[in-house]
């Protein structure tokens, strides 16, 4: 479940960051991916800040 | 059921266009034929997508296209697709899904379809029944006939980005896609472009093709 969460997370942050390569984000660790959404802050989607909060659980 | 062939010109064949009623399965004693499907086109961004009914190493005839978005939610029922295939009873062929992505494309272009019923007989939108291409290897051409003639010799899996892809449950994306299976099965696959994974510099034709024949 955790990988699904992961990947569809992943896959969201590519989605909502063009501006970033997508397969790079498609290779982050989940402690990278976390990074990276701790990063955007609230200038992301309430789907994406849910699934990283799954995560974290 | 598959029906006994009759004689049809194969330079009489016509485009049929698809309709969206209800409608069960053909093949019931006359020389009528069928073929059924579901499609579900969720995304503010969706692009255009084809299907053909193709006689390996004959020709290949235009069945039914959408373009745009036809549905305005993951959770919106999947549509049927209802073409008129009596033209081709007696024939034996494949079918050829094409998306024509644009070079601008953005990610919210998830089309999905499955419950593939010819005249009866059913394709299983799985893994084993479909066969597709790499990226690399789509045409840059705004042309779906030149996308539907593409080799396809690639087993379709759960991909990630720009490519035809078989999945169960929802698509990966927010804002696209279904949210499952017409049949509401958590666990059933389906076909679906992956509309992810950025753009490229021209428009790119994407095609999935049945990977066996089907007899009409």
């Amino acid at each position: 479940m955790e990988t699904d969460i992961l990947s569809t997370l992943k896959h969201q942050l590519g989605d909502e960051n063009p501006q970033d390569d997508f397969q790079t984000i498609q290779d982050m660790t989940v402690e990278e991916t976390l990074a990276y959404v701790q990063a955007e802050g609230t200038n992301t989607t309430e789907n994406i800040l849910n699934l990283a909060e799954q995560l974290k659980e | 059921m598959r029906l006994s062939a009759t004689s049809t010109s194969i330079s009489s064949k016509t485009i049929v266009a698809a309709s969206g009623g209800s409608g069960g399965g053909g093949g019931g004693g006359g020389a009528s034929a069928e073929l059924t499907f579901r499609y579900h086109m969720f995304g503010s961004e969706m692009e255009s997508f084809y299907l053909y009914w193709e006689v390996v190493g004959n020709n290949r005839v235009l069945l039914w296209s959408k373009s745009g978005q036809q549905h305005t939610s993951d959770t919106d029922e999947w549509d049927l697709a209802t073409v008129d295939v009596t033209n081709y009873v007696g024939e034996s062929g494949k079918l050829i899904l094409v998306g024509i992505i644009g070079a601008d494309a953005d990610f919210k272009t998830d089309a999905a379809f499955c419950d593939f019923n010819l005249n009866g007989t059913v394709s299983n939108t799985t893994s084993n029944n479909w066969r597709t291409h790499s990226l690399s290897n789509a045409p840059s051409t705004n042309s779906s006939s030149y996308a539907a003639a593409t080799s396809t010799t690639l087993t379709p899996g759960e991909a990630t980005s720009r490519s035809w892809s078989i999945r169960s449950g929802s698509t990966p994306s927010s804002s696209t896609g279904p949210d499952k299976h017409y049949n509401n099965s958590s666990s059933s696959t389906y076909i679906y472009y992956e509309g992810s994974g950025g753009s490229t510099n021209t428009s790119k034709g994407f095609a999935i093709r049945s990977r066996f024949e089907y007899t009409i």
